[in-house]
């Protein structure tokens, strides 16, 4: 329930590129780990960007696979599935291999796909796919270093992968407000059934607090029936973009890492940012099903890593995975030593 | 009446014209439609112009697709151009001309299936006969006292008395495959996905269509099926033809489950024993193996109610249907808003989607034990055609789960299921056979549907 990693049990997670700030979350102490190399793989899960986020603040590969590609405990999620965040494209795609696959008991699991996507990161055709680039969807404030430094990534991969750049027109609703009136509008009649409300409240971590603050403040402008219309909307409009282009290509997160125990930042560039958050890129894919990638796309001048999204048609987890390791083959990345983490 | 695939593959070799075809369909429509409400909408120019567009193709070498000059029904829930869709609604009498098709009669009609009209259907879908306010009763040829079942009850009594040898339906909770059982047809509810939708937010909902032969199901199935960018829950592209897995797919062995009443249905004896001697026949002829589990999934027929019906009359006066309009209500959804006002008190939605999630754990469950699982497809034969669903069924209360039983559970676990015509009453109605399949396996279900049908054919000996 955040886009950092503070919760009163566990106390903060930071980012191992820079201990004051956070790696992102909800999944971000996967993506602290892997980043400062405790683990090659961790796992993560990703309702709204909760993979990709992670990733592009510590400058990792984060996939979000199709809905239904790796089963979960059932399959009734809306938006949420597994995945995992690696520091190369080959670890994403051998972990894929391992964790795909029909299961009886997630009724929204995908048919086997009888193809190694370990295989096809080095194979797959790709050239000539056409690709849509947006810097905000027309919704969001965006950082302009961020902003600058996925654009130059995009045009890089473009060039080596043989992408050709379409520019239709693509002006989506904004999910951010409608996904979280879904998600979190039963939370406090939830919490009371669950016995955590109205007891433990001081138990609940701060970002959390806030959030039910937030939508006990607002409890009268949530519709939910509006909402629910307002993303089969989005189903539509990216389908229609879609059957225009192959591949989306965006910023992955709005801002570079933040402070590691403050809250979702409100305000990026100095502009009024509270519509849609640090990760405004991210819900679209989960709402329509779609995979996603984030892969690193440079440093910022403070040496901050950023985070390239791309986003493709649904099924074609393997056309996100080769253009990952193209881009990865055209100007790889490293990590720095965090020794001084440990410090 | 010929079959789709005689029809288009005589069409496209050009020995028989569409226009032909088409006429011959109006022709019997003229004959018994009359009688059976199966169509409540037609439009003849259109379809006669449509089949001379596919004549002229034909005529000048160029291709046509594999539902060419086959005249079809369109259920009145899915958009088809030139047509209104009303739901079997008073409320929505009014609806405007349809400028578009659905993605799934687009697709018919891209492989140049003729739409002729549309079939009725049961008021919003919400019962399992078909008769409404709007369009009066739907009757069963093979007895007109009787229901066709519903929702799909037009398309039903469309195809079984040969007007149209296609007809589509939806199947939410077994809508196709009650109508197909009620009247000897071949009824499949494919996975979840399998035919795209207008939008990916459907938990209990796909399309499919109700025929006469196991190789037109497969064939429509081949046009209907792939994925859509504009339904999220479709599921990818095939790499085989079912039109050929029902010929050679090699099911020898697959251990079957057979289940009288799942532990919670009240089933009619006779109906019963049809449907199980036809599944033993089954079993022997495609040399299944039985095994014997005890399965006792959830009962979903409250739960899944529950889901669907607890805010029913919220969104009804948010539609301005209530409170004034109850009166131009169809007496089967009357009743059931009724039972809805009795028992929302006891209705509680998250509880009911626990039973649900659990309903899916034991499908589950059941499917690492076994391939298939075979039921009687439906509990009752087919009941008074202006009839309420029967609460007591065999001198039994069968008020928690009326007529239809055995629908709801793949609906919900999104599991491919098949109602093949099992064999007749003494009285002479046709009783079907449920098998239900593990997801995305429609190629197995329709092997054993030309297994049965090679087996013991089925025919339609009455005239209407």
């Amino acid at each position: 329930m955040d886009s950092a990693t503070n919760s009163v049990l566990w106390g903060v997670t930071r980012n191992p590129w820079n201990p004051d700030l956070t790696p992102g979350g909800s999944s971000g102490g996967s993506s602290s780990a892997v980043a400062a190399g405790m683990v090659p793989l961790a796992t993560g899960t990703d309702a709204g960007g909760s993979i990709r986020e992670r990733a592009a603040f510590t400058g990792l590969v984060g996939l979000k696979p199709s809905h239904g590609r790796i089963p979960k405990q059932d399959g009734f999620a809306n938006f949420a599935v597994l995945g995992a965040l690696t520091r190369t494209v080959a670890d994403c795609a051998r972990h894929l291999d391992v964790a795909v696959g029909p299961d009886d008991s997630d009724r929204q699991s995908l048919p086997a796909f009888n193809q190694r996507y370990e295989s096809l990161i080095e194979t797959l055709e790709v050239r000539g796919l056409r690709v849509r680039w947006s810097g905000d969807m027309g919704y969001a404030v965006v950082d302009p270093e961020v902003e600058a430094i996925d654009r130059g990534a995009a045009d890089r991969l473009i060039a080596a992968a043989g992408l050709v750049e379409r520019s239709v027109p693509f002006t989506p609703i904004n999910p951010y407000r409608h996904w979280a009136v879904i998600l979190l509008s039963n939370l406090e009649a939830d919490f009371t059934r669950q016995g955590i409300l109205p007891d433990g409240s001081g138990r609940l971590s701060r970002p959390v607090q806030h959030l039910i603050g937030l939508m006990r403040a607002n409890r009268q402008d949530i519709d939910i029936d509006a909402s629910w219309k307002q993303l089969h909307r989005l189903e539509q409009q990216v389908a229609e973009l879609f059957g225009q282009v192959d591949l989306l290509m965006t910023p992955a997160t709005t801002c570079t890492p933040y402070t590691a125990d403050a809250l979702i930042p409100e305000e990026i560039a100095g502009r009024d940012a509270s519509a849609h958050g640090a990760q405004p890129f991210g819900m679209l894919a989960n709402v329509c099903w779609n995979p996603a990638i984030s892969i690193p796309a440079g440093l910022t001048a403070a040496g901050l890593p950023v985070g390239l999204q791309i986003m493709a048609r649904r099924h074609r987890d393997d056309v996100l995975l080769r253009l990952a390791r193209l881009a990865e083959r055209a100007k790889p990345w490293t990590y720095p030593s965090f020794d001084a983490i440990a410090a | 009446m010929r079959s789709a695939t005689e029809t288009a593959d005589l069409v496209r070799r050009g020995e028989l014209s569409a226009v032909q075809s088409v006429r011959a369909a109006f022709q019997q429509i003229e004959k018994s439609n009359a009688k059976l409400n199966a169509f409540i909408q037609l439009d003849q120019p259109a379809a006669e112009a449509a089949a001379r567009d596919i004549d002229a193709r034909v005529a000048r070498g160029e291709p046509v697709g594999p539902l060419a000059g086959v005249p079809i029904g369109v259920k009145d829930i899915e958009s088809c151009k030139g047509f209104r869709v009303t739901q079997g609604s008073w409320f929505l009498r009014d609806s405007p001309v349809c400028s578009e098709d659905s993605r799934h009669v687009e697709r018919l009609r891209a492989a140049d299936a003729i739409p002729v009209g549309m079939t009725a259907m049961s008021e919003f879908g919400m019962d399992s006969a078909t008769h409404s306010a709007l369009w009066g009763v739907t009757r069963n040829p093979w007895n007109p006292a009787t229901t066709p079942g519903g929702s799909s009850g037009g398309s039903a009594a469309a195809v079984a008395s040969g007007m149209v040898p296609l007809a589509t339906g939806t199947d939410a909770g077994g809508s196709i495959r009650e109508p197909a059982a009620f009247t000897g047809l071949v009824g499949l509810k494919p996975s979840h996905g399998r035919i795209p939708k207008q939008d990916g937010f459907s938990n209990f909902t796909t399309c499919g269509v109700l025929a006469r032969t196991v190789a037109d199901c497969a064939r429509h199935l081949d046009v209907a099926a792939g994925p859509h960018d504009g339904d999220r829950q479709s599921l990818p592209a095939l790499s085989y033809k079912y039109e050929e897995a029902l010929q050679t797919l090699d099911i020898g062995g697959l251990r079957v489950l057979w289940s009288d009443d799942l532990g919670y249905a009240v089933v009619d004896p006779e109906v019963l024993a049809i449907a199980r001697a036809a599944a033993e026949r089954l079993i022997s002829a495609a040399r299944l193996a039985q095994c014997s589990i005890d399965f006792r999934p959830v009962n979903p027929y409250t739960h899944w109610g529950t889901v669907m019906l607890a805010n029913l009359e919220a969104e009804w006066t948010r539609s301005g249907i209530l409170p004034d309009g109850f009166d131009r209500l169809s007496k089967p959804v009357q009743h059931l808003l009724e039972l809805v006002r009795a028992n929302r008190h006891k209705m509680d939605v998250p509880a009911s989607w626990k039973q649900l999630h659990r309903l899916e754990q034991q499908m589950a469950g059941l499917f690492t034990k076994c391939d298939l699982l075979m039921t009687p497809a439906t509990a009752c034969r087919p009941y008074a055609a202006d009839g309420l669903i029967p609460a007591v069924v065999d001198g039994r209360d069968a008020s928690e789960s009326g007529a239809e039983p055995f629908g709801a559970l793949v609906n919900v676990c999104w599991n491919p299921a098949i109602s093949i015509p099992a064999g007749l009453t003494a009285d002479g109605l046709p009783v079907g056979l449920q098998i239900v399949g593990r997801r995305h396996r429609e190629d197995i279900l329709l092997r054993l549907a030309r297994i049965a049908e090679q087996a013991m054919p089925w025919s339609f000996p009455f005239t209407v």
